[in-house]
């Protein structure tokens, strides 16, 4: 065992029982002292199961894992007093409040009294939740919880921590302060493993590991491995502004291209190696992004013109504004959910909810799609207010539900059949919509099996078919991509932007700043309200530099917070 | 121990803020323990039955009236044969009497006069006392009316006590019964629900990677639910001896250490429930058909074990609820019994060990 | 409208069949219990151990223990020397009863006077000591007529002629058996429903139906009409091996059995659905609908009849579909009932249903927040 080195791992493979493929495919990884370490990859990648195999919470099938010198099959116990553990779910207890959560780890960590008071002053001051001490962590905003999580973990000074997706969900603010106390336990000797589906957060991390289906695809430092791109990334521009079409007619090319997505008003173009122009565009270099690195170690973007739009008709119509939403206000006892949130969505737009889990994006959301019923306000789908004909209004929408909400335990064809029988098509025109479906998705191979049993990726496309069988002019998109991989996003997106050609307006929300870029227009919400709404580059240049989505929102939030309580700057 | 007492707290607290869990341990037990005493009567004390006189003389009269007079039979005239068949099948009544015209004729000429006596035998409880009881209001008025052919006393007289619960107050053997049948629901329902949780919330996972070990974990959870039970238990005997007047004649001290053993084997085996179980969905319905039915079916509360079928009867040694039926009754109507106690206590300890060992083996202390 | 309720149906029958282990959940746990409540519940009282104190000793008091000892009800018979003894063995309760003689039983009888026999019960078996105290005046009864029986002559003599129809052997078995083929329904019908609701909501696809065109009202009818077909299902198969498997002979109409068992079911399911609207979790469904299980079951006549209960209760149970239920299976196979009986029973169970099933729906309708 190498004399910094917290973990070696060599030739582990870990399979499941029941599934035929390696949740962890010959790895061969070491992870340094003192350093931070992202762990980077879509959901099923093998993150959590690699993190859980480090600490002895699963047995390897082959292979060896040396933790701090230890050998997690067998001395799991030594292991656990010298490393802190968050997992996904947090580990909070939430009938506890925060101080008496705080007090059950500290006791199964051994600490003694003394250290006990002397540490939670720390921890509640590192993670500002002094003041919410007495308050039951079922009540935590979301990056409080992560606070709490983060400092449950800290308790007993441990010299490795391990975190699973901390920064999943949370506000940009947070995020942001999540990885300055980390960065902080770094330069205390502390070994920070840091798992994350976002690729943005790459740029924090001292080293990284780059997982995908289980294999290892790179491990090192991210800034050397975006460097490798340097001169092979660059902007074009449609000089009407049409860059999704721009974007189409490359991919529909895509000889030479690596990578091609839409940021902004641009797109951004990853050429191959070795080539230096594409067509008769103009390029303007761009500096490379950890994401380009990724994609090119992938293979490459997915090519070729969507088959979804070319086959798909959709019913015209003239109207200029197709959702409307005019002050909806959610109160849920004396809590506001959402302020007085009002926008108009026009055809053929792709309208984007942004925000972090909490802020009432998804609630909007849902009053819009008539989930939820509004405290007051009003909502028209297509001109048809969703209060009087919430039945016809609701056959013009197509709901995709976030984490693909399918029925798991039916087969895939059973899924489409559903779908397709409650949106009124049955008979010939069913059998025709399904089978067009299956072939523009490529079903073929998985009709009989379990809808939960299926790869993330046809989970996402199963519930696209589903929600486009009837035609509907409207989408409605909840947290589509959470937890996808890079190329199955960006083939998502394709198929959404060439929909968007068709006349179809969407609506989506997320929580990952950058897929905003897609959208025409953005509402940024924040506790409860939209604080600003516009154009990605409005937004962006309200904050005045060129800088990311990311950036752009806590410069808003941070302005906003000014203005809502201007007594409070002092503190 | 310090991480024992830290779990035994963080129990505490889940337990007593969640509203569900005061549920089940008070309210549910109240409710079933009223249902008990009040609709549940094995007594049968009264039967409705029909009475259809086709004799005419005067003395047949007071027959009926010797029908109508006791307090177990509630009667009702019949003048139509039809209409009283058609009452039994509805349910109205559950016997059918008749008594012949040619009754009286018969026995002034000494001869063998005949009653008809009909029962509803589907309903099977209560057929056996409609016979009994025309039956011995047939011999009480033959022996008030016909004075000179009084039938001879019996040569043996039989003097019949009943030990321990001298009227028969059925009331008395159901509730410590019931008692019983409804910890067991309680002490499992509780149980199989609590470990399957943490386990789907992610807070086991956080546990196991602290310095907690197999036992501190189990005794974590023992203690509070079993704290928890004592205190329905308690309140249940409240309920019994308070509310409802049943009589308790042993001791207190001996039924809370013997509610203390059979408690150990109810939360042993709901615990042993919920760890086996992935998902609290599948452990809610083990814990009902596995644990609860047997408890009310095979535990000798409603029906004799005696009586079942040896395969049966041998299965009803697994069942914990058995051996506590037998104490409690004891407990409440005879005393002091060790001749009872110590076998039952013995078991019942027997299979706390035994299902503590299972769940100690079962207790995962990794995801795999 | 029809279609899309069509295509309800279909998904809620794939979801139930689909998942191996709700199949076995369905099928398994109703004919397993039938087969062992059935034969483990019953009222006749057999094998009984009792001890005899016999103090006297003679051809006499033998005479008398002997109709015990052959008697097919008993089983083991207990000789003791003393008071003591005797006491302690029905104290223990290795015995439930005994019978003492005393010394002076043989003289008695042959000086013709009334010789005492004294029996003891135990209370503590409440419901067994009647019975057996029924048993035991059977045994005195014939011991009377067999040896004293020639001082009757000149008497008259009234026979109590009796007859049990409908069941002539009162077969318990048979009783136990019908009835929890109605329980047993019911326990199917409620699993089914008040858990659909509830774990869709939980994971997430309630919200796919609710954003859907489907309507409130068509929701309700898509899952209402799954459980009850299957819960039709397996009653029909419970009835079918009472009378194939039990052997027990069933008199009523088959349409009367289909027609009643619907309109239970359908209140049954009416209470499964509202159940499963008010509760947010999984868990809180399977708590409310033991809560109403438990004491409908002990209110539902099987174990104690209704006509003694006091009167609150007994209109109370009005509202609990299994009372009637159980009082028309049972005709149903026993009586051969006719329909304007059946009629009558039904009609509670039907208002019942109403009730319940509006009520689910307009939770449906109020709790999409």
């Amino acid at each position: 065992m190498k004399a910094d080195a917290v973990v070696e791992i060599s030739d582990l493979f870990k399979k499941f029982p029941y599934t035929s493929e390696f949740a962890l495919n010959d790895l061969n990884l070491e992870i340094a002292k003192g350093k931070i370490i992202g762990l980077i990859g879509p959901d099923g990648a093998g993150k959590t199961t690699l993190i859980r195999s480090i600490i002895g919470l699963l047995l390897p099938t082959s292979g060896s894992i040396s933790t701090l010198g230890l050998n997690p099959v067998t001395q799991k116990s030594e292991i656990n007093q010298n490393i802190g553990y968050m997992p996904q779910k947090f580990g909070l207890y939430e009938d506890l409040t925060v101080i008496e959560n705080l007090n059950l780890y500290a006791d199964l960590k051994g600490l003694s009294e003394k250290d006990k008071i002397s540490s939670f002053k720390t921890l509640l001051d590192f993670t500002e939740l002094k003041e919410f001490r007495s308050r039951l962590a079922g009540d935590l905003s979301g990056g409080m919880k992560q606070k709490l999580g983060l400092a449950c973990a800290l308790l007993g000074s441990p010299e490795f921590l391990l975190l699973d997706e901390p920064s999943v969900g949370v506000d940009p603010i947070s995020r942001r302060e999540l990885m300055k106390m980390v960065k902080k336990l770094s330069l205390e000797g502390i070994t920070i493993l840091w798992s994350t589906a976002y690729l943005d957060e790459a740029e924090h991390f001292d080293t990284c590991i780059l997982l995908n289906e289980g294999k290892l695809l790179y491990s090192g430092s991210p800034k050397d491995l975006t460097k490798t791109l340097c001169d092979r990334t660059f902007f074009v521009q449609d000089a009407e502004g049409k860059n999704r079409i721009l974007l189409k007619n490359i991919l529909k090319d895509g000889k030479g291209i690596t990578d091609a997505v839409i940021q902004a008003e641009k797109v951004r173009i990853v050429l191959d190696k070795g080539v230096s122009s594409f067509g008769n565009l103009i390029l303007t270099p761009a500096e490379p992004r950890f994401e380009d690195a990724v994609i090119d170690i992938l293979g490459g973007c997915p090519k070729g013109e969507s088959e979804l739009s070319k086959n798909l008709i959709f019913d015209s119509h003239n109207l200029e504004y197709v959702i409307e939403a005019k002050a909806l206000v959610k109160k849920y006892g004396d809590f506001y959910a959402v302020k007085n949130n009002t926008f108009q969505v026009k055809k053929g737009e792709i309208f984007g909810l942004l925000g972090p889990n909490g802020a009432g994006k998804s609630t909007s959301f849902k009053m819009l799609c008539g989930l939820i019923t509004p405290t007051s306000g009003s909502a028209r789908i297509m001109g048809m207010d969703i209060r009087h004909d919430l039945s016809k209004a609701r056959s013009y929408l197509g709901y995709m539900a976030q984490k693909f909400s399918l029925f798991g335990g039916l087969s895939v064809m059973q899924n489409l059949k559903f779908f397709s029988g409650i949106y009124g098509l049955f008979g010939g025109e069913q059998k025709e919509k399904i089978e067009q479906m299956i072939e523009l998705f490529n079903f073929e191979t998985y009709l009989g099996q379990n809808a939960d049993e299926l790869p993330l990726g046809f989970k996402q496309r199963l519930a696209l078919s589903c929600a486009l069988m009837h035609n509907p002019p409207i989408l409605f998109l909840d947290e589509p991509t959470s937890g996808v991989d890079p190329l199955t996003r960006r083939d998502f997106w394709n198929h959404i932007s060439s929909l968007v050609e068709k006349g179809v307006t969407v609506m989506v929300t997320t929580h990952f700043m950058d897929e905003a870029e897609y959208c025409d227009r953005i509402s940024l919400f924040y506790r409860g309200e939209a604080i600003e709404t516009g154009t990605p580059i409005e937004l962006k240049d309200k904050v005045g530099k060129d800088c990311t989505m990311e950036e752009a929102f806590i410069a808003l939030i941070e302005k906003f917070d000014k203005q809502e309580s201007p007594h409070n700057e002092n503190n | 121990m310090k991480i024992i007492k830290a779990l035994v707290f963080k129990e505490f607290c889940q337990m007593l803020r969640d509203p569900s869990t005061m549920l089940i341990a008070f309210i549910l037990p109240f409710i079933l323990l009223c249902v008990y005493q009040f609709a549940l009567n094995l007594d049968t004390n009264t039967v409705s039955i029909g009475l259809k006189v086709e004799d005419n003389r005067a003395k047949i009269s007071s027959l009926a009236a010797y029908f109508e007079n006791t307090e177990y039979i509630r009667l009702k005239h019949y003048q139509s044969r039809q209409k009283m068949e058609k009452d039994m099948e509805k349910g109205v009544i559950r016997g059918m009497v008749i008594i012949p015209n040619n009754f009286s004729t018969q026995i002034m000429r000494r001869e063998v006069a005949q009653i008809q006596v009909i029962t509803d035998g589907s309903e099977t409880n209560t057929a056996n006392f409609v016979a009994n009881y025309a039956s011995a209001i047939i011999q009480k008025w033959l022996n008030n009316e016909y004075k000179y052919w009084r039938i001879k006393r019996p040569a043996v007289q039989v003097v019949s006590r009943f030990w321990y619960n001298e009227e028969l107050n059925s009331h008395w053997f159901i509730l410590p019964g019931a008692l019983s049948v409804i910890m067991t629901l309680v002490g499992i329902l509780l149980t199989a629900l609590v470990i399957s949780r943490e386990w789907e919330r992610g807070t086991m996972e956080s546990l196991i990677t602290t310095k907690v070990t197999k036992t501190d974990i189990l005794l974590g959870k023992y203690i509070p639910y079993f704290c928890l039970g004592m205190a329905s238990m308690i309140f249940g005997v409240f309920c019994c001896v308070v509310l409802f007047q049943v009589p308790f004649r042993g001791s207190y001290f001996i039924f809370a250490i013997v509610s203390a053993f059979f408690l150990l084997s109810l939360i042993g085996q709901g615990f042993l429930i919920s760890t086996l179980a992935k998902n609290q969905f599948v452990a809610s319905q083990a814990a009902l058909i596995a644990g609860f039915l047997p408890a009310l079916m095979l535990s000798g509360l409603v029906y004799p074990i005696s009586s079942m079928p040896k395969p049966i009867q041998f299965l009803s040694n697994f069942i914990s609820a058995k051996y506590f039926v037998g104490c409690s009754q004891n407990l409440f109507m005879a005393g002091n019994i060790w001749d009872i106690f110590i076998p039952n206590s013995i078991f019942m300890i027997l299979m706390s060990i035994i299902f503590y060992i299972f769940i100690y083996r079962f207790t995962a202390q990794r995801l795999d | 409208m029809w279609n899309r309720i069509f295509t309800l149906i279909i998904k809620e029958f794939h979801s139930i069949w689909r998942d191996p282990k709700s199949r076995t959940l369905i099928f398994l746990p109703p004919l397993v219990q039938l087969c062992i409540f059935a034969y483990a519940a019953t009222m006749e009282v057999q094998n009984i151990d009792m001890v005899i104190l016999d103090k006297d000793n003679t051809v006499e008091s033998r005479e008398l223990s002997d109709r015990f000892v052959h008697s097919v009800w008993f089983r083991k018979i207990y000789y003791v020397e003393n008071e003591k003894q005797f006491a302690r063995m029905i104290e223990s309760q290795k015995v439930m009863m005994g019978m003492e003689i005393n010394t002076d039983f043989s003289k008695n009888l042959k000086g013709r006077k009334q010789a005492k026999v004294q029996m003891i019960f135990d209370g503590r078996q409440t419901n067994v000591a009647a019975i057996l105290s029924g048993y035991t005046s059977a045994i005195f009864n014939q011991y009377e007529k067999d040896i004293f029986n020639p001082a009757y002559n000149d008497l008259p003599r009234v026979e109590v002629q009796t007859r049990n129809w409908f069941n002539t052997n009162l077969t318990y078995f048979n009783y136990t058996a019908v009835s929890l083929v109605a329980t047993l329904a019911m326990v199917i019908g409620i699993l089914l429903t008040s858990l659909s609701v509830a774990r869709e909501r939980e994971v997430g696809t309630f919200d796919q139906l609710i954003v859907s065109p489907l309507r409130p009202f068509e929701i309700l009818i898509g899952k209402t009409f799954p459980p009850l077909v299957i819960a039709t299902i397996i009653s029909t198969m419970m009835g079918l091996f009472a009378v194939f498997i039990f052997k027990i002979p069933y008199s009523g109409s088959i349409w009367l059995f289909y027609v009643s068992t619907t309109v239970f079911l359908l209140s049954i399911v009416g209470i499964g659905l509202f159940i499963s609207s008010i509760c947010r979790t999984q868990q809180q469904a399977i708590l409310g609908t033991f809560m109403f299980q438990m004491p409908a079951m002990l209110m539902s006549g099987y174990i104690s009849p209704i006509e003694n209960m006091p009167i609150i209760f007994q209109k109370l149970t009005f509202f609990n579909p299994i009372r009637f239920y159980m009082v028309i299976v049972k005709g149903l196979f026993f009586k051969n009932i006719p329909a304007d009986v059946v009629f009558e029973n039904v009609v509670p169970m039907a208002i019942t249903a109403v009730i319940t099933l509006y009520c689910a729906y307009w939770m449906f309708n109020r709790n999409l927040d």
